[in-house]
């Protein structure tokens, strides 16, 4: 279509720059002109209807080539750190030494593995998200960790981006081999106003785990897309969750396929908005093989004219037989101009399961509010303390403990909580 | 202490409270009883400053730093600063806040507001492990989810406890004896008791003549329509407990 024009030919000439093999090139071609056809999201499209990026996309962003931002690295001995900028990584200021991880950009490492793990069908293939990343595909990196190598302290990497009004398309790939154990924190920042469509593609072989957060807190008048893409194997464990602070539109794709008897995921989100903030979740979790486990908790607290918006599906193949699906969104409503939206669907096709699913938005009760006053806390300091348990709730999920501590740092900075 | 002076008050548009008088002098308990929706609660909620509850005419008056002082302007929460108490009928759950930080933030604010120092972590759950044995609590009690799962007996022990730790000049129980079996009930009672001195005031709203047997009262005052029709004292309850509200009722009428 017209209006994605210069988001197609900016792939084009980026791509003549970098060297994508054939078999990727070819994936590129078909999702650039996949994406002709294909409108800005809006409220006609589905998956979409409460988020439309027309005005905004309209901004035309431009690729940003070359970036004089220049990073001071902050030292925290709980944390082996990784710096990225515009998706490369800056190696003079990240800890590579005494790491078993491997960290190299996608172009170099176009392994048939890499390959079909881009090119492999799931929900949002034809979504405009993944459509426009894949006919950009020449940013991105895979970190790969070998079986049974078990990495103790937990990873924090720094997704940096600079150039006001650029646009980032980065392709990510996190394979984590057997019997392997990683966490990582991964947070998406930088000073400028810019465009992020990131996608997280994820492979946890057998008997892996994979504990991987994020914190996106984009500078305030950014599009951020996030997309994760997670195939779980037998009896691996994998761990997500994502608080947005930052962005003024925001929009996360989670899809994860449990594909084999064990395996089992806990995801998790937060959305803390503020002024005219909007974010929008979509969660899909697909249950194709038995005995299979997902755990699910979002929660948003939305503050002056923010909006928040989950979509939360759960699908059971017919041979998934005696799975456990917990789904649950919990919306707090700070003023009376602030919006949830909460959209549950359960699309269940085998009959011997365990699905529960819930969903709740409310503001702060008088009467809570009225309790903590009777016992000297003032209303403003009620509201805070309130908020706080409400927003910990989701931070409690996460099993690393430093990893943990960071973000209820990382909240108490942003005033989500004090 | 405290003072209302004829006081109206109305919830929604709706007058409960209509003309009503009490004072209460440090040292003194008072109970309030009266049928269902005589405005017994509402005395209470209005003193406390329940935001719902708008005083129309009249004022309470609350001595602060020597000086009776209309407090209708006051928050709640200063209002509880300045040594108001309100122990509910139905204690709030607070969810994902645990009982001792609850107390904590609210002892804290109340330290500050005095200009005493405030106390941290490990010294606060000291202090308040030594009320624990007046009330028959465990120590797990702190750690849950304020009255998240506590049975009615436990929640309102959890009321008194919070009583104890803030030492109010004026404690407004409402209906903290209803529901409660006759072991709970005395221990709510012996922590009562262990707060009241010369300088504290009480004041029971109840149903029940029961719980006046463990606190005594100085006086007892009927609640009817919005006023207080007859006031007397501790023998004024046993009479109501014999004879109902009925003969009251009808003779003010």
């Amino acid at each position: 279509m017209e209006e994605l024009q210069c988001y197609r030919e900016q792939g084009l000439m980026l791509a003549k720059g970098s060297p994508l093999s054939a078999e990727l090139e070819t994936l590129r071609q078909e999702n650039s002109k996949k994406l002709e056809s294909l409108s800005i999201p809006n409220r006609k499209v589905e998956d979409w209807k409460y988020t439309n990026l027309k005005s905004i996309l309209e901004k035309n962003y431009l690729f940003e080539k070359q970036s004089d931002l220049i990073i001071t690295r902050k030292d925290d001995p709980n944390f082996h750190q990784i710096y990225f900028l515009n998706g490369k990584l800056q190696p003079e200021i990240s800890d590579l030494d005494g790491i078993e991880l491997s960290i190299s950009p996608l172009v170099d490492t176009q392994t048939n593995e890499v390959n079909a793990i881009l090119k492999k069908k799931n929900y949002y293939t034809n979504d405009f998200a993944t459509v426009l990343n894949r006919s950009n595909m020449a940013t991105g990196n895979v970190f790969t960790v070998s079986a049974k190598k078990i990495i103790e302290k937990p990873v924090l990497i720094h997704h940096y981006f600079s150039g006001e009004d650029s646009q980032h398309n980065i392709n990510n790939v996190y394979i984590i081999e057997k019997q392997a154990e990683v966490q990582f924190l991964e947070i998406i920042t930088g000073p400028d106003n810019v465009f992020i469509n990131m996608s997280t593609e994820v492979v946890v072989k057998e008997n892996a785990k994979f504990g991987q957060h994020f914190i996106q807190d984009a500078r305030y008048g950014s599009l951020v897309i996030k997309q994760i893409n997670s195939n779980i194997d037998k009896n691996a464990k994998y761990e997500n969750s994502i608080f947005h602070t930052g962005a003024k539109t925001s929009r996360a794709n989670v899809y994860i396929a449990l594909n084999d008897e064990g395996a089992n995921c806990d995801v998790h989100g937060l959305y803390a908005l503020h002024r005219d903030q909007h974010h929008d979740t979509m969660s899909y979790i697909h249950h194709a093989a038995p005995h299979t486990e997902s755990r699910q908790l979002y929660k948003g607290i939305m503050d002056d004219e923010s909006r928040g918006v989950f979509t939360g599906r759960v699908r059971v193949d017919k041979d998934s037989q005696l799975i456990n699906a917990e789904q649950l969104n919990k919306n707090l409503l700070l003023t009376n101009k602030a919006q949830a939206n909460s959209r549950p669907q359960l699309e269940i096709y085998a009959d011997d399961v365990k699905c529960a699913h819930g969903s709740t938005t409310g503001q702060l009760s008088e009467d809570e509010l009225f309790y903590f006053e009777t016992r000297c806390v003032s209303k403003e300091k009620a509201r805070q303390i309130m908020a706080r348990a409400f927003a910990y709730d989701v931070v409690l999920k996460i099993s690393n403990l430093k990893i943990r501590d960071f973000i209820k740092d990382h909240l108490i900075t942003k005033h989500i909580v004090s | 202490m405290l003072k209302v002076n004829n006081i109206h008050a109305s919830v929604e548009n709706k007058e409960i409270l209509k003309g009503l008088n009490l004072e209460i002098k440090p040292g003194e308990v008072h109970a309030i009883m009266g049928p269902n929706g005589s405005g017994k609660s509402t005395l209470s909620k209005v003193i406390a400053g329940h935001p719902d509850y708008e005083v129309t005419s009249g004022s309470v008056e609350l001595s602060i730093n020597g000086k009776m002082q209309n407090i209708a302007d006051l928050e709640a929460s200063d209002r509880a600063r300045e040594g108001v108490f309100l122990g509910f009928q139905y204690p709030i759950e607070v969810p994902g806040v645990t009982n001792i930080n609850f107390m904590h933030e609210s002892f804290n604010a109340l330290c500050e507001h005095q200009g005493a120092e405030t106390m941290n972590e490990e010294d606060f759950r000291t202090y308040v492990k030594s009320k624990l044995p007046i009330l028959d609590m465990h120590e797990d009690f702190l750690d849950r989810a304020v009255n998240e799962g506590f049975s009615g007996g436990e929640k309102k022990k959890n009321e008194i406890l919070q009583m104890l730790l803030l030492n109010p000049r004026i404690s407004l129980l409402d209906e903290t004896d209803s529901g409660l079996d006759i072991d709970a009930l005395k221990t709510v009672a012996r922590g009562v008791n262990t707060l009241k001195s010369k300088f504290n005031s009480v004041v029971l709203v109840t149903h029940y003549q029961r719980l006046l047997d463990y606190i005594e009262p100085d006086f007892v005052h009927v609640l009817h329509n919005g006023k207080i029709i007859k006031s007397g004292d501790k023998s004024l309850a046993l009479e109501l407990e014999e004879k109902g509200y009925d003969w009251l009722i009808g003779e003010h009428k």
